[in-house]
């Protein structure tokens, strides 16, 4: 996260009349605070999230995938009933597995990796932040 | 570029229309669906108005003979990549040799599948348009509808956009039914009052089938007839597409985009500029309803499509500007 980025950042917040922001990325930590909050910083959390971002958290063969980004999720597409992938699939990895949308913009959840589907671990229309997971395959 | 590998009936060059042309006879054409076109164009960053291709007939294939992004929008026809299943209204990269093929549309979502190219479909532009004017044989490719083994390339051939995300069609965020039926709103014409109150009730309260005489030119519907209180006799007069012409059986026909800038039947109704689209989308043997409207509302309603395109080609932008060219 290079300067350029954090200036352009402090500007967005002084536009939008936000106080304080925290962005977690696969670099690292960011917070910051402008105004009054500035002058009473919050504790920072002494756990650090591990970066592992879009990608993939590791427990005995069975991987958890998180969103690449924020949105509302969807397990399928608005216009199909069938979720994108089924307990039991096979599944390839970039393969989309499900969307998060925000406002009419539909963007991709894919496969880290080929796998089978074990479970959607988080309901349809729920609001996710970066990072969030939202099902569990199966390595192969 | 693409080379079309099925018959491809009916599918034709088109894009936002042929509008000022009126005066020399010159109908607008354009896509039955402009909301769909536009999305598509969106999503690849085209302007609005580039040219796609509009789909009306199924099974669609073509290869893609130069790599290319592509976007679907309009009905969701269970589109493959070669063998990879794709997302409707969603925009996607082609490398050289990939075969694009759709199917029958999916029950609910359309009649009509709208495929464009990153940089839009180059060919010819034709009294400030691009679109096939099937009836003066001029415009989009040499004025007719595809045929297998045309090719058609992009005016950006090789254009590397951002790719791999979709909309939600407008259909869901901007939905509009009566009693389960896709309905539209109509202003009343010139001629409305000179109908029977019974066959002006049974109008707006009865649903219109869409019979199989109906094509880009206009749609005949079926439903109970529409009796005038005395037989009228008129000069032909300018039309536009959206007007419901009503012939001496009573049957009404609403123009479409191919309609021809003048008529002599009687004008019941106009299906407004904003809810065009979905009547371009109901299928043949379906049913539709109409819901009266006053001019205030019918400006409201374009301004509603306005606003829907503006805010899904900002939300786009912003997309693309944090994603990598594919």
């Amino acid at each position: 996260m290079d300067h350029l980025n954090l200036k352009e950042l402090a500007s967005w917040l002084t536009t939008c009349n936000i106080d304080e922001l925290a962005l977690t990325s696969p670099q690292g930590q960011v917070r910051l605070r402008r105004g009054e909050a500035a002058a009473t910083p919050s504790p920072v959390p002494t756990h650090l999230p591990g970066p592992a971002p879009s990608g993939v958290s590791e427990s005995s063969g069975s991987r958890v995938v998180k969103t690449p980004g924020l949105g509302i999720f969807l397990q399928a597409h608005p216009l199909r009933g069938s979720p994108f992938a089924q307990v039991g699939e096979l599944v390839r990895q970039g393969q989309c597995l499900g969307l998060l949308q925000v406002g009419s913009l539909l963007m991709p959840v894919p496969a880290p990796c080929d796998g089978v589907m074990e479970t959607y671990t988080l309901a349809s229309g729920s609001t996710v932040g970066y990072g969030t997971p939202v099902l569990t395959l199966q390595t192969i | 570029m693409i080379e079309l590998l099925s018959s491809a009936a009916l599918a034709t060059v088109q894009d936002q229309g042929r509008w000022g042309s009126l005066r020399y006879g010159v109908g607008t054409s354009g896509a039955m669906d402009q909301l769909a076109l536009a999305a598509g164009n969106l999503l690849l960053g085209n302007a609005q108005n580039a040219a796609g291709i509009e789909i009306p007939v199924f099974p669609f294939q073509v290869r893609f003979t130069e790599a290319c992004a592509f976007a679907l929008t309009g009905a969701d026809c269970n589109a493959r990549l070669n063998d990879t299943p794709l997302l409707p209204w969603w925009s996607m990269p082609a490398k050289v040799g990939d075969v694009l093929t759709l199917s029958l549309p999916v029950p609910a979502t359309g009649c009509r599948a709208y495929l464009t190219l990153a940089g839009g479909v180059d060919v010819p532009t034709v009294l400030g348009s691009r679109s096939t004017q099937l009836r003066g044989v001029f415009g989009g490719l040499e004025g007719r509808a595809l045929r297998q083994g045309d090719t058609l390339r992009s005016t950006q051939p090789g254009a590397s956009v951002p790719t791999g995300f979709g909309l939600v069609p407008p259909s869901l965020a901007l939905p509009l039914a009566v009693d389960g039926c896709v309905a539209m709103r109509v202003l009343p014409a010139a001629e409305y009052a000179r109908y029977t109150e019974a066959s002006r009730a049974a109008f707006w309260s009865g649903e219109w089938k869409i019979t199989a005489q109906s094509d880009r030119y206009g749609y005949r519907l079926a439903g109970d007839a529409l009796v005038p209180i005395t037989p009228m006799e008129m000069r032909s007069h300018g039309i536009v597409p959206g007007v419901i012409q009503v012939p001496p059986g009573g049957q009404p026909i609403v123009q479409m985009r191919d309609a021809q800038p003048s008529g002599g039947y009687p004008k019941f109704g106009t299906v407004i500029e904003a809810d065009l689209w979905r009547l371009g989308q109901a299928p043949i043997g379906s049913r539709v309803r109409f819901l009266e409207t006053s001019f205030e509302q019918a400006v409201q309603a374009l301004d509603e499509l306005a606003q829907w395109l503006s805010c899904a080609k900002r939300l786009i932008e912003l997309h693309r500007n944090s994603a990598q060219p594919a």
